[in-house]
């Protein structure tokens, strides 16, 4: 391997890897004592939190894991963007690693509505209003679409069935391209896959080593019982652009929103296909990228202060 | 191509069209608002002839049974069934469903009289749970929507701290160990 890789920015998509094994250690582990009932699954959390043997912690781990992950994905998409490695051979690299970011999103949506408090309860109406704006292509947020069962059952059933298995599909296929196309550098490959295992594990072991500190300082909260009907809450804080939009616009605002991100993302590496040798990016491309970060992170930080509004029936 | 992605979009729409179609019945509740323990007068038409339908109160998180009704030959009926006592206020939906499980028809219904306080465990929840709630739960007996976090108790003893401890400086430890330059 090129010694590069062994360079933090180069981790970022490994360092995400441990992140999301992490989650699937502590996921399980908070699964075994977690109730997908709707009457039950609060009573549950409470169950985890005040009794279970380090379940406050095992907790507080998923949770500071997943804003982990969220935050190196976002980073590692960051730095790839930097570096054009979305040109030529590497456009289906650069696609799976935006369904991938889609779907670590999906995580982030489907954990918050299993808490079954207050602000996982309107995540779940929001997830309904969503649905029925989108008609049919939404049925399945609709608690009509399988009425033998509950909503929240089946948002559980995605979270531990269905999203692991496409991650584990769309992990595979990043990682296979890795390996076949190697990472963007024109650097030899003086390094040896072992030497690169080593320093990102011990990485990621600091990583886990400062995720075990927060996470036992500042476990995260729990809400009372969802109230339904009501909206009172913020949403989990990677979702806050999209709160920030649903201000603006109403509820259009949270399905336009997420298109038009990952509608953009996607269209990266069809109009960015100049080489290096041909005068590198257009500067409209840059420009795009840095106004549409300013963007994200401008609306990111506005939905944290802004005051609470609500957007059911909007 | 283009042919195929119109017929790939078309039989999506056919996979969700059931959880919209069936819809062509009217069902008129005796109020919009009621309590949890209450009767509804419940009015049905236009549904299926001689059919018995499931009526379920449907809410995001939950959803209750609230019995059977049965049409006559002009595909209509009238009943009185009782809502649960267990139910949360809230918005909800009451929907008949159709012998294959289709929505046949659905009202509004808000559900907003006191029941039991908020953060009350459900039926078979453990009692070290119920009791928890009962400690931690706010001094209202009415059910009202917070953003205001629980506040539980964390009984962390010190064999749980020596585990956490024990984990984390491990994996610093080994990580530091993994960083440090291999000797030449």
């Amino acid at each position: 391997m090129a010694p590069t890789a062994n360079r933090v920015p180069y981790m970022l998509g490994g360092l995400t890897f441990f992140g999301i094994l992490l989650l699937i250690v502590t996921g399980v582990l908070l699964d075994q004592f977690y109730n997908p009932a709707p009457l039950g699954a609060h009573d549950s959390v409470v169950y985890i939190v005040t009794r279970v043997p380090l379940g406050w912690w095992l907790r507080a781990l998923h949770y500071w894991g997943a804003s982990i992950v969220l935050v190196t994905v976002f980073l590692h998409l960051c730095w790839v963007f930097a570096r054009r490695s979305y040109r030529p051979p590497r456009e289906v690299q650069w696609w799976s690693g935006v369904l991938l970011l889609l779907l670590l999103f999906a995580f982030a949506f489907t954990g918050t509505v299993l808490r079954g408090d207050q602000e996982g309860g309107e995540a779940l109406a929001h997830a309904v209003a969503g649905g029925t704006l989108l008609g049919p292509l939404g049925a399945p947020a609709s608690p009509d679409f399988a009425p033998s069962t509950s909503l929240l059952a089946r948002v559980h059933n995605a979270h531990v069935g269905l999203l692991p298995l496409l991650l584990v599909a769309l992990v595979a296929l990043h990682f296979w391209l890795v390996r076949w196309l190697g990472i963007h550098t024109a650097e030899a490959r003086t390094s040896t896959f072992a030497q690169h295992l080593r320093r990102l594990g011990g990485t990621a072991l600091l990583l886990y080593g400062a995720l075990a500190i927060l996470a036992a300082v500042a476990p995260p909260h729990l809400g009372y019982p969802a109230v339904e009907g009501v909206e009172v809450t913020k949403p989990f804080w990677p979702f806050l652009w999209i709160y920030t939009f649903e201000n603006s616009l109403g509820m259009v605002g949270m399905i336009v929103a997420p298109l038009v991100v990952f509608g953009a993302l996607a269209v990266v590496p069809l109009v960015d296909r100049r080489d290096d040798a041909a005068g590198g990016r257009p500067r409209w491309v840059v420009a795009a990228g840095v106004a549409f970060l300013l963007l994200f992170l401008g609306t990111l930080l506005y939905g944290a202060i802004a005051p609470q509004m609500a957007h059911l029936g909007m | 191509m283009t042919r195929r992605w119109l017929a790939a979009l078309l039989l999506v729409a056919l996979a969700a069209a059931p959880a919209i179609a069936h819809e062509h019945g009217r069902i008129y509740l005796g109020a919009s608002q009621a309590a949890p323990g209450d009767s509804l007068a419940l009015r049905g038409e236009k549904l299926s002839k001689a059919t018995t339908f499931r009526v379920v109160l449907r809410g995001p998180l939950a959803s209750y049974p609230l019995g059977e009704v049965t049409t006559d030959r002009a595909g209509a009926f009238q009943s009185t069934l009782r809502l649960p006592a267990e139910a949360r206020a809230g918005a909800y939906t009451v929907v008949l469903l159709a012998p294959d499980g289709d929505v046949s028809a659905r009202a509004d219904l808000a559900l907003t009289a006191a029941e039991p306080p908020a953060g009350a465990p459900a039926a078979g929840a453990p009692a070290a749970v119920a009791a928890e709630h009962a400690a931690h739960a706010p001094a209202v007996a009415a059910p009202h929507a917070t953003a205001q976090p629980m506040a539980l108790p964390v009984h962390a003893g010190p064999g749980e701290w020596a585990v956490i401890a024990l984990v984390t400086l491990a994996c610093l430890g080994a990580g530091a160990r993994l960083l440090r330059p291999a000797r030449r």
